[in-house]
């Protein structure tokens, strides 16, 4: 007679078998929590956020000594669409072309322009409100061979200027620049529609990218991408798709260090999606240079294989806000929203503390525009509540949308821990505001916030650029790109919109800086009171670099150069 | 009479209902055997020529089909190419966007965009990226190894794994080898591959330093480093599949074991080893094979995830980055292309059958 083999009648479910399997599943469960997924217990009991940093360099260090030679492999987590600078669509891939390329003018590293920084104009100036002449650094030639001189200047701005180009930069410059002419050789002129200040901070982005002509013509607006010709320390060497990007030593660099760097054979950028890839990348040594994720800060400042340098005030963190969509219309719901925001929380929850609270929208690296005196936004629950109240809002009334995009965990681009917005969320909720977070993909944002504009705001930042007038005309002028909604007026129940458009322009045709800063001081303390974006936090940036090299500087306005990093 | 793979599939099904019932998985029972019969293979050849021939057909079925659900899905999804393609500051304007729309064919009625895709289908051209990707056929040539790379490596540690495991727990069924097989085949199934993947990051590849962390080397530039470098991904991805197979070669096995004609050779003297894995593992390897093919699909699946982790270069990557960057052509591309490969996989399962089981071939 067969055996009954089914198995499931042959399992049968005991007392005993029971007990001991409860008793298994309890001692793994305990085993695991006290494993673990801890967390960093490192980010409660760090110090201020400024005592990671290591000594700040001014100046490539041991410039003298250090030799050629080295490949200097750098962990990414997504590769740009395509190289050329001016064509460049996201500040996020600034580091990329800057390596490439030079900007007309350029900052160094404490935010101050001169002939002596990687600009490729060694000195300026402005004749009067509305004209400037640029002369030009001698000697400078292309990736290519093609000489650098004042018709490859006029040839790149008129094509920035070209609506067949789509520069993104197209749109800040049109408003601003009539012309330009090529007085001689290495002298070009700039004929101005209006004053304006930030003509100089214009030059040293996108739209001041000097790239080859002859470049252009070869490859076209398109080739150019994957065909990137500067007159930068580095040229591009080889691009494998999803893999890796090297960039090699252009030995006939010009634009600084009179030939002294740049020292590195290569640049080897790798493509590693994941945050925790690179790290186990930079501690096995299979890259050398990574943006450390806030997480990591605390376990790699006391590591001494790496140097971990940190810069701090490159942009601020917190949501753009559309001030004409209801109930965002009324200036007191946004007021209120401040207001029921703990921003140290916040900080604590969604940065592991390692930042601090913003006090407006120009950068704190910007020193000679930052006002550390402004009244930032604050916490105050009761007036919160009492904002409602006056607006004649009950609980629950006040509703309304922000898009939020996926985080990454690096410093300078995202969190660890909890998502700004779902903190600020349940915050909210605390005084009877409900917001919803929507994510949307990015093609799908641009939409919503800029052309629809039917979005009530979203969760970013503005991350710090060498001259604050774009940003502030961008973001807070009723006429600015950025400002969806464009509200004008001014209007005790909607805000002073009008007034902070006229500081702007005014501030815009200001060259004196003092007088500039005062008045982007004053605009910039309406924009908090009126409360035209939240503020949460200062964004920073965090690098990792193996001991084996030094030499790293944030050149660039806190994107970073390679051209001084060199073999320790 | 249905084909093999028909049969064993609709076999399949109907033990699977069994079993959300409670009843034992069964191996088929081999219908087209009869003793003494003296089966006819004459016209072997013709018979394959014709059964690769039908599997083609069904295949271009399939990419049919496929083709008419991606290019429509695609762009039913939210978001606007366009818009991505020319950048954030939406400083365009709305001249630019109209001629950015024509150039990327957008601006045609959908069925003419269809027909011109397929058109180009034909010859082989999938179209041009509109994200840098360049020509989406070469980007798809260029990816598509590395992925079938690491699929097959990860269906070969998922074999290794599982053949033996469910070999020695149907041999001990019922014993406590049984049950720790099958909480590691559960354990297989339960376990994330992404967090698998990311635990071998740390401690091989960080921690002991074993294996490198992340990226691809093809094989031409060394064998060792080609498989060191793809060692951690396949076994994350493998591991995965491993689990079901354990179980199905487990419950197989059970049931050919039970088979009368096992007891025969076992009466007859053989050794245990040899009855089991000749005459045992053969018979129940139908249903095996017909499970793996299923899992064409769910490799390529598991492919997206392991290959973010890794940082390798192949299609799944490139699906990824597409669907963000809402680059249709490249999207349709992928689509299409994986969709053909899984059904090729399945018919190439089918054949297997042939070589398994002489019944087969003879029928």
């Amino acid at each position: 007679m067969e055996e009954n083999r089914n198995y499931w009648e042959s399992r049968r479910v005991t007392r005993r078998s029971a007990l001991r399997a409860a008793g298994l599943t309890a001692v793994g469960s305990a085993g695991l929590a006290i494993v673990g997924c801890g967390d960093d217990d490192d980010a409660t009991s760090s110090a201020s956020p400024s005592a990671v940093s290591s000594s700040p360099q001014t100046q490539p260090t041991q410039a003298v000594a250090a030799k050629k030679g080295g490949s200097l492999k750098v962990a990414i987590g997504a590769q740009p669409d395509g190289l050329s600078g001016s064509l460049n669509s996201s500040g996020k891939f600034d580091t990329f072309w800057q390596q490439i390329y030079n900007c007309l003018v350029w900052f160094d590293e404490n935010m101050a322009s001169s002939g002596k920084a990687a600009g490729l104009a060694s000195s300026w100036e402005r004749t009067d409100d509305k004209t400037y002449v640029f002369t030009l650094k001698q000697g400078v030639t292309f990736h290519d061979g093609t000489p650098f001189d004042a018709d490859v200047v006029k040839f790149n701005i008129e094509r920035v200027l070209d609506p067949k180009t789509n520069a993104p930069a197209r749109a800040q410059f049109a408003p601003v620049v009539a012309s330009v002419a090529a007085l001689d050789k290495y002298k070009v002129q700039f004929n101005l529609k209006r004053a304006d200040a930030s003509l100089l901070g214009l030059l040293a982005d996108r739209g001041g990218v000097m790239e080859s002509p002859a470049a252009i013509q070869k490859y076209g607006n398109d080739g150019i991408k994957m065909n990137p010709v500067g007159t930068g320390p580095f040229k591009l060497k080889e691009w494998i798709k999803d893999d890796h990007i090297t960039l090699s030593r252009f030995d006939g660099y010009k634009a600084d260090g009179d030939g002294s760097y740049p020292y590195l054979d290569e640049v080897v950028w790798k493509v590693i999606p994941q945050e925790t890839v690179q790290v186990a990348a930079i501690r096995s040594g299979d890259v050398d240079f990574i943006d450390l994720p806030i997480a990591a800060i605390s376990e790699f400042k006391g590591d001494s294989n790496f140097r971990v340098m940190r810069k701090d005030g490159v942009g601020w963190l917190g949501f753009f806000l559309n001030c004409s969509l209801a109930p965002l219309d009324d200036v007191r719901v946004r007021q209120a929203i401040s207001y029921a925001i703990d921003r140290d929380k916040l900080i604590k929850g969604a940065y592991a503390g390692q930042s601090k609270p913003s006090i407006g929208p120009i950068w704190e690296a910007l020193s000679s525009y930052y006002d550390a005196t402004l009244k930032p936004q604050t916490y105050d629950k009761k007036k919160a509540e009492a904002l409602l109240q006056e607006a004649g809002f009950k609980s629950g009334d006040v509703k309304f949308e922000v898009s939020a995009t996926p985080p990454s965990g690096q410093a300078g681009y995202g969190v660890a821990g909890e998502q700004p917005e779902v903190i600020v969320q349940s915050m909210l909720k605390e005084v009877g505001i409900e917001m919803k977070i929507t994510p949307v993909g990015k093609d799908t944002f641009d939409r919503f916030w800029f052309k629809d504009q039917n979005l009530h705001g979203y969760s970013s930042g503005y991350s710090l650029r060498s001259d604050p007038g774009d940003m502030m005309f961008g973001a807070y002028h009723k006429d600015g790109t950025y400002n969806a909604g464009h509200g004008s007026g001014d209007d005790p129940k909607r805000g002073r919109f009008d007034e902070v458009s006229n500081l702007i322009v005014q501030a815009n045709s200001e060259y004196d800086v003092a007088k500039r800063k005062s008045l982007f001081s004053k605009a910039q303390q309406i924009i908090n009171d009126d409360v035209r974006s939240l503020f949460f936090a200062d964004n920073f940036r965090v690098i990792a670099l193996r001991k084996e090299f030094d030499g790293f500087t944030w050149y660039g306005a806190g994107k970073g150069s390679y051209r001084t990093v060199h073999r320790a | 009479m249905d084909s093999p793979g028909t049969e064993l599939a609709r076999a399949l099904i109907g033990q699977c209902i069994a079993l959300s019932r409670g009843h034992v998985c069964v191996a088929p029972e081999p219908r087209f055997f009869k003793a003494g019969s003296g089966v006819d293979v004459g016209g072997g050849t013709k018979l394959l020529g014709r059964f690769v021939l039908q599997r083609m057909l069904a295949a271009a079925g399939v990419a049919l089909l496929v083709s008419v659900g991606v290019f429509w899905l695609v762009r039913a999804l939210p978001g606007d190419p366009v818009t991505l393609y020319l950048g954030q500051s939406m400083s365009f304007d709305d001249q630019t966007y109209r001629t950015t729309r024509s150039q990327l064919g957008l601006d045609e009625p959908l069925p003419v965009q269809y027909a011109k895709w397929m058109g180009r289908l034909m010859r082989a051209d999938l179209g041009r990226s509109s994200r840098g990707q360049g020509e989406v056929t070469q980007a798809i040539r260029d990816r598509l190894p590395v992925t079938a790379q690491l699929c097959v490596a990860a269906m070969l540690i998922a074999v290794l794994v599982s053949f033996p495991a469910g070999t020695i727990a149907a041999s001990h069924r019922g014993g406590i080898v049984d049950r720790v097989v099958t909480v590691f085949a559960m354990s297989g199934v339960a376990m994330p591959s992404f967090w698998l993947a990311i635990l071998l990051v740390l401690v091989f590849g960080s921690k002991l330093g074993w294996f490198p962390v992340y990226g691809f080397v093809p094989i031409q530039d060394g064998f060792l480093e080609w498989a060191r470098h793809l060692a951690m991904p396949a076994f994350a991805l493998g591991i995965s599949l491993a689990g079901p197979l354990t179980r199905q070669v487990r419950a197989s096995l059970v049931e050919v074991l039970n088979e009368d004609y096992i007891r025969t050779a076992r009466a007859k003297g053989l050794k245990r080893r040899t009855v089991t894995l000749q005459h045992g593992l053969r018979n129940a390897l139908l249903p095996v094979v017909t499970v793996m093919g299923l899992q064409i699909g769910h490799l390529l699946g598991g492919a997206v995830v392991i290959e973010q982790v890794f940082a390798i270069p192949g299609m799944g990557r490139l699906a990824v980055q597409s669907i963000i960057q809402s680059d249709y052509a490249v999207i349709q591309g992928v689509v299409l292309v994986s969709a053909v490969a899984v059904v090729l996989a399945n018919a190439l399962a089918d054949l297997c059958y042939g070589f398994l089981d002489p019944r087969v071939r003879a029928s």
